[in-house]
């Protein structure tokens, strides 16, 4: 097929909203890595109780607002109650950890299968967002359309949460130096379980706006989701923000680019991506370089 | 994997003489040896699943328990082995022999190039990183179905004559895992091994020493990439089937609950935690229909209670007993 400039066009914005499904699965693996160095491997069931809960308000309210901030809110709260109960006995201890939220993993997964069964959901857009747009004659359904803003509304706010609230200095000085944070006299239990409830209900508002996207909620999707936000931290670096956001962005337009011209191997694309960044800057594009031993 | 813990292992060790250790080893080897005159078809299968994963166990034992890397790639390898025999064999029409130097050759080199690009992060990244890479080769085998036979996986691998009966091939994984138990065992002896534990009780002491950490992990990953090969492919020969299923990290978790189940840096934990959560799979998976939430439960129970495993657990029980008394060393 001719690569034309509207083709192009078209998909250049089919990964960007790729790119935003994963950057809001990234950002919160990254926050939570970098404010109290857990590696959070039940993220992707944070993302699919997301998708579940809001999938659940939305047939019972008819309501797709309701259903992100229902979702939303599962998720953080979620994040709350495994981070006091469970994972904040293991910080520093790395491997307990990595198996920690392993088991976590499989729980909250198979949780969700025993609630709602192994089989897959349809997931309806909501009405306001159906139909599609043409884009210099291409066709790109709507709703891909509002993820996308969404995903730039999140982007914003996360940046003023980060760069202008008491709480988000407190978070970009615990990414620098926790233990100087700690040794100012700060609450820094308190600010962990912030962190893990916002990077778990950043996960699950991914998920609520995934479920129209896939238009199917199904019980792999939690791991299966998890793996490019993984891939967006390795190339962008664990523990920065905008790392995930340059890495979600390279990994969604890979993806959309390399899916469209050879579907079968749009994964090996991802493959490359990390090993060139592994052998020229292996603690990611906007790691620093310290974080990575 | 404290220091206090390896002093723990050499107290236990030395308060009870070699020759005993041995006896417990072999008479547990003699049983196994006569089981299959008593033992039902069904246990049979369930022993020879249990040998398989207990090679694939001490594969991953060498990396977490002995190299003190946590791996979550591992089922790449066991994948590899797998498919390494499937696709030769099943499509192309090789010789089980050709297959198997194959995927011994196509397994040195994958765990030569992952390596060298996993082994220059640490800690949790390298984790991340092996399970990111391992899991886009599950993907591409799901993808790549004009190989692999996608979902569907490959079935009806033919096993040698000589495999051809359950008894012969329960022979045949018990040969070859305690060969694998014995040459770990000498391994773990040689100077290699040793500087290996030198590397997971503290690597920035042993580069300080002049030991190259790198090529050492390097050499540590080959080594149990290869036995999980072996372990994969005498999983596809076993079942006679391969499916993505064996590349998911799923398989990986398997492995570790295993491991850490039985103790991970002891020799026999992972043998014994594979003959258990193999029979607690087969026996609870027939009770519970949501198994994976019992074995996640599991998992995170033992992670914060029982952090060394069985092996572990009773080797700390040994020494504090007041009867074993503060073993003095020989």
């Amino acid at each position: 097929m001719e690569i034309t400039l509207p083709l192009l066009v078209n998909l250049v914005l089919n990964g960007l909203v790729l790119g935003t499904l994963y950057f809001l699965l990234a950002s919160g693996l990254s926050l939570i890595f970098g404010v109290m160095s857990v590696l959070n491997l039940a993220h992707g069931a944070f993302f699919m109780w997301g998708a579940y809960t809001g999938l659940a308000v939305l047939l019972a309210t008819g309501n797709f607002w309701l259903a992100l901030a229902a979702g939303a809110a599962a998720g953080a709260v979620l994040g709350v109650v495994v981070e006091r109960t469970t994972v904040r006995f293991l910080y520093g201890k790395h491997l307990q950890q990595i198996l920690l939220t392993l088991g976590l993993m499989l729980v909250l997964g198979e949780l969700v299968q025993v609630i709602w069964g192994p089989q897959l959901h349809g997931f309806p857009v909501p009405a306001f967002a159906r139909g599609t747009v043409f884009i210099l004659d291409y066709p790109f359904a709507r709703y891909r359309a509002y993820v996308l803003g969404a995903g730039a509304a999140v982007l914003v706010l996360l940046f003023l949460l980060l760069h202008r609230t008491k709480l988000g200095l407190i978070v970009r000085a615990g990414v620098e130096n926790p233990d100087m944070v700690q040794a100012l006299g700060v609450n820094v239990s308190r600010v962990f379980t912030q962190v893990f409830a916002l990077g778990a209900a950043l996960a699950a508002l991914g998920g609520v706006l995934a479920g129209p996207f896939f238009r199917t909620a199904w019980p792999q999707m939690g791991n299966d989701l998890q793996l490019y936000a993984f891939i967006v931290v390795v190339i962008g670096g664990l523990g920065s923000v905008t790392g995930a956001a340059v890495g979600s962005l390279l990994v969604g337009l890979g993806e959309a680019l390399m899916g469209f011209f050879y579907p079968e191997v749009a994964m090996a694309v991802n493959f490359g991506l990390m090993a060139l960044v592994l052998l020229i800057r292996p603690w990611g594009l906007l790691g620093s370089e310290a974080d990575h031993h | 994997m404290s220091k206090s813990q390896a002093t723990e292992e050499r107290l236990v060790a030395a308060a009870r003489p070699a020759g005993v250790r041995l006896g417990w080893g072999a008479a547990v080897v003699a049983i196994m040896l006569v089981l299959p005159f008593f033992a039902g078809s069904y246990t049979l299968a369930v022993l020879i699943d249990a040998f398989i994963y207990g090679v694939f166990a001490l594969s991953y034992n060498l990396l977490l328990g002995y190299t003190g890397i946590l791996s979550l790639g591992h089922a790449l390898f066991f994948g590899l082995g797998a498919y390494a025999v499937a696709i030769p064999v099943v499509r192309m029409g090789w010789s089980l022999g050709a297959a198997v130097m194959l995927g011994i050759g196509l397994s040195v080199v994958t765990a030569l190039v992952l390596g060298s690009l996993s082994l220059r992060v640490r800690g949790v990244y390298f984790s991340m990183v092996t399970l990111a890479f391992a899991e886009i080769v599950h993907v591409l085998a799901i993808k790549l179905s004009r190989f692999t036979g996608g979902e569907d996986g490959i079935t009806r691998i033919p096993a040698p004559a000589w495999l051809g009966d359950r008894t012969s091939f329960y022979y045949f994984a018990l040969l070859v895992l305690v060969a694998v138990y014995l040459g770990l065992r000498l391994l773990m002896a040689s100077p290699f091994g040793r500087t290996l534990i030198a590397i997971r009780e503290n690597e920035a002491r042993a580069a300080a020493l002049g030991y190259d950490v790198f090529a050492h992990k390097l050499v540590s990953m080959v080594l149990a990439g290869l036995l999980a090969t072996v372990a994969g492919m005498g999983n596809a020969l076993f079942f006679s089937y391969v499916s993505p299923s064996l590349l998911s990290s799923l398989t990986t978790i398997d492995v570790l609950l295993m491991t850490m189940v039985g103790g991970a840096g002891t020799l026999v934990g992972p043998v014994l935690g594979a003959g258990v959560v193999e029979v607690l799979d087969t026996v609870l998976s027939s009770f519970f229909r949501h198994w994976l939430l019992v074995f996640g439960l599991i998992y995170i129970v033992i992670v914060i209670f029982l952090p060394k495993g069985i092996v572990g657990s009773v080797a700390d029980w040994l020494v504090r007993r007041p009867a074993g008394g503060a073993p003095a060393r020989r």
